[in-house]
């Protein structure tokens, strides 16, 4: 029996199914180490042939097998017309290579600020994309985060705004990965795209979680009354706005009908200092401590009462304000996960 | 996953391209097609509009069934390229009515290119061609807006369709000259219920003058030589030599005798009997190439017979010398002929052939039987009684498109009573007497004459050039006899309108520019537009594989792969090459206006490097901060740069920070010290 025969009795013993699978992994892994070398983190990028890839997309496929029947057509019956037909669309298509390059080529993308959530929000992240004015790149562009949902867009005028939303689900920093752009512009037979990596992260403060006990003791032990009560019902008044002040506390009712901006106040917003403190939530495990610390910051920067954090090994002294707020968020949501502290 | 949408902008125009790529085929759709074409247009319009649902289920299938009937009834079968063309468009037609997603109105996009294309089975000329394209810029277009978003215009969408038409036409033409041509891969199907055009093989009295009537074009000749006179230009075609006293009729080809004597050539060249190699010296040959209108029948058209046949065996050659195509011709064919104009050798016949070619129906035309007993009583020669013959309808008949219509004994009332009638009454009449004389005869059809196109090296035969006359045979050939060119020379010598001149209500329609032909401008743009016609048959509608080696041995003066890859190189390449440059060129970074340039010279030199979006007073104040020693140098430029940012005299802040620049790198050259060392 033919050597060739006994291939069959070979697949018995191996599985294909897993051989394939891991093979196709193998190449997906080499293919994003082979991205990764090539396409290396920053902040701005420019498309280009470095960072742009192409390939015909499933309807260029159906495409070519369009023009490779018309091909047969205009062979069997010895048209020459017909079969100059077919020729025509292979050259859009190799045409179309070149179009479709060229609509994302020479763009630039850049990701701007990202502005820190809670876990459990989203986090947006604003890319700017740019192109030559006049240009009319960038048509019907698909934009989106490995593993979320794209965002379909087309640039109007020479550059657009867009923004890319990732869920964040504990905290710390959220790495949304690449950036992914593609385009079929203009035939869809085409698809050209790129993975970018904008060194793209947002900051993620622990999730607040009130709790019945404010964490600092009361020359009595007690909780203070007011704090009890805490909510709309203690606002006293308002106070204009002056820059640098939380905007967690303006009048958006005001605001709106046009009294400029305001802050509320809040009844014994002229209490004193608090310091919080992480041995307070004795027998809770650390995240849950960190939301806790996490409510009594905001609500005490809502109220604009000054406080110190303590949490192991750091202090972070009395102050006030949205920065000081901004570095406690900061300390909780990195609690444990850096080694090094960034002030 | 998400379902990509039909965009409600290309859905438009997605309509207006498909009735234009259905528009062609109307004329040959059934009825029943057109009707159900009908309600999907409507119904898929109001779907768009809003008005009407999807059709139901019962609906679609009520609808396929109504094509499919329509199809079967309209062309009584489903091979053939009308009804495969039928079965597409149908096909086309009902996933436009079901289409709901973008992959569905791609298919529509991609059959519209089929239906498109398909039109070309039917006809090729330049205005079929050019329309074809037009539909193609339309899918285009179409297939554009379906990828475009849904604010895309169809303006712009055009125009980049248009533009990318443009720039893939050379390609196009560079892979049309090279890829090669394969041949057939597998038979296809012919059309089935086309109009034959063009000479039958039977010839009752009329039928040749209901030809004549017409101007169209049977074929184009281009001679590798000179053109013959016009009176050499006899168009051999059909043998006829069956006769039942009103029509001649092709012999049965499965009529095979095989006996002695008999050529039963009808493959190869080698086995016909031409005279000697002495005798043949002054026989003219030709060497041409005829250009076949579709005629939907199996008939070429040679000057005398061939003498070598074609290496891929379109065609044979019948037992009586004449051409037959294997296939008929269904559309534009190229044949390449070479032939010799002399009789045809044979010797001998065989009894029971040569009883075929005296054979008569009984009792028909007794007066011309009895008449030629009467000559042949005389004791003449063949040759003279043939000569008798001619003289005597030389004399008194009259040549004319309206003969008088001829009763139950034709030949007898044309010759003794009417005499006056067409080339096909002087053969028929002809061949009857010399059949009752004892001589082998047989009538020949096909055509006559030719005109000369406009650069003299080609002719365009009509079917008005259709023409019937006479073979005999004498001292064992088979000799041409015209007693048409006996009545009038004029058409033998200047063609039918030359003889009709005061006649010209006879040539048929009133449009058919041939009708025209005295006016000269007229006749001028008719035979330009002729000209026209027949370099695109030859060049491009007739580009076979044959012709391709030819225009590539003479372009690249040879057919080795490496020729052909590197012309296709350059012919494709380059084109390519250029808007790939060209687009590169249109992504350069705009130059930096020349204070950022100055700046990042500034940049580089301090190793200082600007932040994002950081002001220049800022960043000089850092500079000072970092690099003291300098302060007020950065000052200064500080100064400058403000100055060139806010103020008009822009120029003179630039040529300022480039003199205070010189004069650093001179200083530095000189050998103090450069500005970023601490």
């Amino acid at each position: 029996m033919a050597a060739w025969l006994r291939w069959p009795r070979f697949f018995n013993y191996v599985d294909v199914g897993f051989m394939l699978s891991a093979f196709s992994a193998a190449l997906q892994r080499r293919f994003r180490n082979w991205v990764n070398r090539r396409i290396r983190p920053a902040r701005t990028v420019t498309l280009g042939q470095r960072n742009l890839f192409i390939f015909p997309s499933a309807s260029g496929w159906a495409y070519i097998f369009t023009l490779l029947l018309l091909w047969v057509l205009g062979t069997n019956y010895e048209n020459s017309l017909i079969l100059g037909l077919a020729f025509l669309l292979l050259s859009v298509f190799v045409v179309a290579i070149l179009h479709t390059y060229h609509n994302l080529a020479a763009l630039r993308l850049t990701l701007g600020e990202v502005k820190p959530v809670f876990v459990g929000e989203r986090a947006a992240f604003r890319v700017r994309i740019q192109c030559k004015a006049g240009s009319g790149k960038g048509q019907v562009l698909n934009v989106g985060w490995r593993n979320e949902p794209c965002i379909s867009l087309s640039l109007t005028g020479d550059e657009q705004d867009v923004e890319l939303w990732a869920q964040s689900d504990r905290r710390g920093w959220l790495h949304p990965g690449r950036l992914k752009l593609e385009s079929v512009f203009p035939l869809g037979i085409l698809r050209c795209w790129t993975w970018l990596d904008l060194d793209a992260k947002a900051l993620v403060y622990p999730r607040p979680i009130a709790s019945e006990q404010a964490p600092w003791a009361d020359a009595e032990g007690e909780l203070d009354a007011h704090f009890q009560r805490a909510g709309s019902d203690d606002f006293v008044g308002l106070e204009s706005y002056q820059p640098g002040q939380s905007l967690r506390r303006i009048a958006w009712k005001q605001f709106a009908r046009g009294q400029g901006l305001m802050l509320k106040q809040f009844a014994q917003s002229e209490g004193q200092a608090q310091a919080l403190d992480w041995h307070f939530f004795e027998g809770m495990d650390t995240e849950n401590r960190l939301s806790r610390l996490c409510h009594w910051v905001l609500y005490l920067d809502q109220r604009g009462l000054p406080f110190s954090l303590a949490l192991p090994g750091q202090v972070i002294p009395m102050g006030q304000g949205d920065s000081h707020r901004d570095r406690c968020l900061t300390r909780l949501a990195l609690y444990g996960l850096e080694t090094r502290s960034a002030d | 996953m998400l379902i990509e949408q039909i965009p409600r902008n290309s859905q438009l125009w997605l309509f207006f391209a498909l009735l234009w790529a259905l528009a062609p085929h109307t004329s040959h759709l059934p009825v029943w097609v057109l009707g159900a074409g009908a309600v999907i247009l409507i119904w898929r319009w109001q779907i768009y509009l809003g008005r009407w649902a999807m059709p139901g289920r019962l609906i679609k299938t009520l609808l396929v069934l109504v094509c499919a009937f329509g199809i079967w009834r309209g062309y009584g079968s489903w091979r053939g390229v009308e009804p495969m063309t039928g079965l597409l468009l149908v096909g086309m037609l009902l996933k436009l009515l079901e289409m709901r997603h973008r992959r569905d109105a791609l298919l529509v996009v991609f059959l519209g290119y089929f239906a498109a294309a398909a039109q070309l089975l039917f006809a090729q000329l330049i205005f079929e061609t050019l329309y074809c394209t037009l539909t193609f810029w339309w899918l285009l277009t179409a297939q554009q807006l379906l990828f475009s978003g849904p604010t895309a215009g169809v303006k712009p969408a055009l125009r980049r369709s248009g533009v990318m038409l443009l720039q893939a036409l050379p390609v196009m033409v560079a892979l049309f000259l090279v890829l090669p041509r394969t041949g057939p891969l597998w038979a296809m199907p012919m059309q089935n219920h086309a109009a034959r055009t063009g000479i039958s093989d039977s010839m009752s009295p009329g039928d040749v003058v209901d030809l004549t009537k017409s101007g169209k074009l049977a074929f184009r000749v281009n001679f590798d030589g000179a053109v013959p006179p016009p009176e050499a230009r006899y168009w051999r075609g059909i043998v006829l030599s069956e006769f039942d006293g009103r029509t001649w009729r092709a012999r049965n080809y499965d009529f095979n005798p095989g006996g002695r004597g008999v050529d039963r050539s009808n493959q190869a060249p080698s086995s016909w009997r031409l005279l000697p190699e002495a005798a043949r010296q002054g026989a003219p040959r030709y060497r041409y190439q005829v250009l076949m209108e579709p005629s939907h029948r199996t008939w070429l058209f040679t000057l005398g017979v061939p003498l070598s046949v074609e290496s891929n065996k379109r065609w044979s050659i019948t037992i009586d010398q004449t051409v037959r195509t294997l296939l008929p011709i269904a559309d534009r064919q190229r044949f390449e002929f070479y032939t010799v104009d002399m009789p045809v050798v044979a010797e001998q016949l065989h009894p029971f052939v040569q009883r075929h070619y005296l054979s008569l129906p009984p009792r028909v035309n007794p007066r011309t039987r009895a008449l030629a007993d009467q000559w042949r009583a005389t004791g003449l020669s063949k040759q003279a009684l043939i000569a008798r013959f001619e003289n005597m309808i030389q004399e008194r008949f009259i040549y004319t498109l309206q003969p008088p219509a001829l009763g139950e004994h034709s030949v007898d009332e044309f010759l003794f009573q009417t005499q006056q009638g067409f080339c096909e009454h002087f053969a028929s009449s002809f061949v009857f007497f010399a059949r009752a004389a004892g001589i082998p005869a047989r009538v020949v059809t096909g055509y006559q004459g030719g005109e000369l196109g406009l650069a003299g090296d080609y002719l365009l035969v009509h079917q008005m050039d259709a023409h019937a006359w006479a073979e005999v045979w004498i001292n064992g050939e088979w000799l041409r006899v015209d007693p048409t060119a006996a009545v009038a020379p004029s058409r033998i010598r200047s063609g039918l309108r030359a003889a009709m001149q005061n006649n010209a209500d006879l040539l048929g329609d009133p449009l058919s520019l041939m009708r025209y032909s005295h006016i000269n401008w007229l006749n001028q743009a008719r035979l330009q537009w002729e000209e026209v016609n027949y370099r695109w048959q030859s060049m491009v509608v007739g580009f076979d594989g044959d012709r391709q080696s030819a225009v590539l041995e003479k372009l690249l003066g040879g057919m080795e792969p490496w020729r052909i890859g590197v012309f296709l190189l350059l012919a494709a390449g380059a084109p390519l090459a250029l808007l790939a440059l060209w687009l590169a060129w249109c992504n350069r970074s705009e130059p930096l206006p020349p204070l950022l340039r100055l700046l990042r010279r500034i940049e580089r030199k301090t190793g200082i490097e600007r932040a994002p979006g950081e002001p220049v007073g800022q960043y000089f104040a850092r500079v000072e901060r970092l690099l003291p020693e300098q302060t007020r140098l950065w000052q200064q430029f500080s100064a400058l740069f403000e100055r060139g940012l806010y103020d008009d005299k822009n120029a003179e802040a630039v040529r300022l920070i480039k003199a205070q620049l010189a004069r650093i790198k001179r200083q530095s050259a000189g050998g103090e010290k450069p500005i970023n060392s601490p």
